[in-house]
């Protein structure tokens, strides 16, 4: 079944460190498919009324690549998540709390699920028009596969349902 | 429900959009397509020579440097047969998870993922005589289970 010759390729990363010097494993993901484009497509017209497009399908990095790695690679593995997030020194924040930069995390609070999506906070939207809450913008791709967008935080949680529990943290790198 | 249905646009939109293996796992853990496949395998609706020919079809499309357009449907394949006690069950589960091709690469860490839970609920292959001695009864052999030790899905008394 799985004997193709293409099966017998490698992964390719490039070099990449915490803050304290931790090797991260990463992966630079393959370009999308016709087919995958024209999925990413699909979601977008289910789900993405409120979404911003910012580019288009394209390979190489996941959402954590796009956060930590300038786009360049994919960060996979949940404990490189963990690695980076301790040694680079981030705290979890109340969303009250969260600017422009701070970081939107989904995750599932079962230990085996782990996480599951990071976005980039760009902005901060009304809950609703004239409203005086606000709601973080976050730019973010979906899959190593997909577009970058920016959308409305919780407007991705369709994506991530039962028996899936997502929640979304946040957290930033500012000092105390 | 057929496995077709595995390689359709609608189930990939579903869970093509979870990067995570774990996650990946967990949600396909739920989908119905994923439960009716292992209802059919148990109830011979489907053989495995069914879904051996089935991935083969798949395998077609496969394009060195792109990503696999039915990464979703082999993840699906793997959860469904993760609690299958059989030799095609650890056949696919085992040639994924060996693979590190990037245009597979979800696949195969969801593989992987299965490769861990099977061990920790999939009954071993050791056979074990219980109260045989002590007891009039027939002899009866159970499958217990590894890991935590707690009985799995799977056992057989003869």
């Amino acid at each position: 079944m799985f004997d193709s010759p293409i099966l017998q390729g490698a992964p390719r990363g490039i070099a990449l460190e915490t803050g304290k010097r931790t090797p991260i494993p990463n992966e630079v993901a393959p370009e999308p498919s016709q087919v995958n484009r024209e999925r990413y497509n699909l979601l977008r017209a289910k789900h993405g009324q409120n979404w911003e497009e910012r580019r288009s399908p394209y390979g190489a990095c996941n959402c954590a690549g796009l956060v930590w790695a300038a786009r360049r690679t994919a960060i996979y593995e949940g404990s490189a998540w963990d690695r980076i997030l301790s040694d680079d020194g981030y705290r979890e924040i109340h969303e009250g709390s969260a600017r422009v930069g701070d970081l939107a995390i989904y995750a599932d609070p079962d230990p085996k699920v782990g996480f599951l999506h990071v976005g980039l906070v760009v902005s901060f939207d009304p809950v609703l028009t004239g409203s005086l809450n606000k709601v973080p913008r976050v730019l973010s791709k979906l899959s190593d596969f997909s577009g970058e967008i920016a959308h409305r935080a919780p407007d991705i949680m369709a994506l991530y349902k039962s028996p899936l529990n997502a929640q979304i943290r946040y957290w930033t790198d500012r000092p105390l | 429900m057929t496995l077709e249905d595995l390689a359709s646009q609608e189930f990939a939109l579903d869970y093509d959009f979870i990067d995570a293996a774990p996650a990946a796992r967990r949600a396909l853990g739920g989908a119905p397509l994923v439960l009716w496949v292992r209802r059919a395998l148990r109830d011979g609706e489907i053989t495995f020579e069914d879904i051996r020919s089935f991935v083969t079809r798949l395998m077609l499309s496969l394009r060195q440097g792109e990503k696999f357009e039915h990464d979703t449907a082999l993840c699906a394949l793997g959860v469904a047969l993760e609690p299958v006690p059989a030799h095609f069950s650890d056949e696919f589960l085992g040639g994924l998870a060996n693979l590190r091709a990037p245009e597979l690469r979800r696949a195969s860490a969801v593989a992987r993922e299965c490769l861990r839970g099977r061990r920790e609920t999939v009954a071993d292959t050791t056979v074990y005589v219980v109260g045989a001695a002590a007891s009039s009864a027939p002899f009866r052999f159970v499958l217990p289970t590894r890991g935590n030790g707690q009985n799995g899905n799977y056992y057989a008394q003869l």
